[in-house]
């Protein structure tokens, strides 16, 4: 724990001092900017992937497709998760009476 | 001693008790999403024999999956590994603090540095949205510190539950609100077509990757998701 938290806060902290000086340009900016999305999708897929094994695989993925419309319209995270949770509940109830 | 300001020096200030009560409204909703995620890790904790141990990753590594996968690499592979793994999935921070390196220029260096503690996906989010809505680097800092500090005790208080609660949640299935949490923070990138290029670029490599060693997948979905929204800025510009 102590050793990834202090590499954690040097990732962190790194760019503060080091940017303290230098500012980057608009297209830089914009670059790091979406490499963030980038992670956050990144994160998205691999958390997906270890949920969807088995017979949560279908209630999963339908869960994920519906909270993408809604996250595409603006959804809140709340929102998301009761209609993505709930979508996830009553697929994993219809897969097992199947 | 008025609402809107705290000492007459803006630089030391911590900002607007307006301001980081704005902060702390905007991270409630997305801690209140984010509470099974730190209930699941705090069972993992549990689970691993030595709570309290597990627990200090809260503050000192304070991300979800980064302390997930180093609790589960343990296990599995070793200290090395587990530490490895744990760096890997966290230096997409890098991406982030650089990201509100630009935005934080004006501000002072001490809360430069204790800011940075607590940055990580949501506060990310959203001091960006905020930052785009209001250049005032006072209400900037008063915001992030609000939204951080209560992400901060609303993650760790939750993770404790979750080692003391731990066995009673292993008939709950949980780990479905990972990636919907998650997706809330992205959500609105998707209206964007720059961003929606970058999102499938990065998803597809990260799905073709997922395989791989301990966060390195992660690393190549963020490069490609750059590449593309470089390329696609490029584009634009020409």
């Amino acid at each position: 724990m102590l050793a990834v938290g202090a590499g954690s806060f040097v990732f962190r902290v790194g760019p503060q001092l080091l940017f303290q000086r230098s500012s980057l340009s608009e297209r830089a900016d914009r670059v790091i900017r979406q490499a963030g999305i980038a992670a956050i999708t990144a994160l998205i897929v691999v958390s997906t992937k270890s949920t969807a094994t088995g017979s949560a695989t279908v209630p999963t993925l339908a869960a994920l497709v519906a909270a993408i419309a809604l996250a595409a319209h603006g959804a809140s995270m709340i929102r998301l998760l009761f209609v993505g949770g709930g979508i996830y509940a009553a697929s994993v109830i219809a897969v097992s009476l199947i | 001693m008025s609402a809107t300001t705290v000492i007459s020096q803006p630089n030391v200030a911590i900002g607007s008790s307006a301001a980081v009560r704005r902060g702390v409204l905007a991270m409630l909703p997305l801690l209140t999403g984010y509470v099974p995620f730190a209930l699941v890790i705090g069972s993992a904790c549990a689970d691993h024999g030595a709570p309290l141990a597990g627990w200090t990753g809260s503050l000192l590594i304070f991300g979800g999956s980064a302390h997930l996968a180093a609790i589960r690499t343990l296990d599995s592979a070793g200290v090395a590994a587990a530490i490895f793994s744990g760096l890997l999935i966290n230096a997409r921070l890098v991406v982030y603090s650089a990201s509100l390196a630009r935005r934080w220029a004006g501000q002072p260096r001490w809360f430069r540095i204790a800011a940075a503690g607590l940055i990580i996906d949501p506060t990310w989010a959203a001091a960006e949205q905020h930052a785009d809505r209001c250049p005032d680097p006072q209400e900037q800092r008063g915001y992030f510190l609000g939204a951080g500090l209560t992400l901060a005790a609303g993650w760790s208080g939750a993770i404790a539950l979750g080692a003391l609660i731990g066995p009673r949640l292993n008939g709950l299935d949980l780990q479905i609100v990972v990636p919907l949490c998650l997706l809330a923070l992205v959500g609105s990138a998707l209206r964007d077509a720059g961003s929606r290029r970058v999102i499938v670029v990065a998803a597809v490599v990260a799905l073709l990757t997922v395989h791989w060693p301990a966060g390195t997948g992660l690393l190549m979905a963020i490069g490609a998701g750059a590449i593309a929204g470089l390329m696609h800025d490029r584009r634009r510009s020409s």
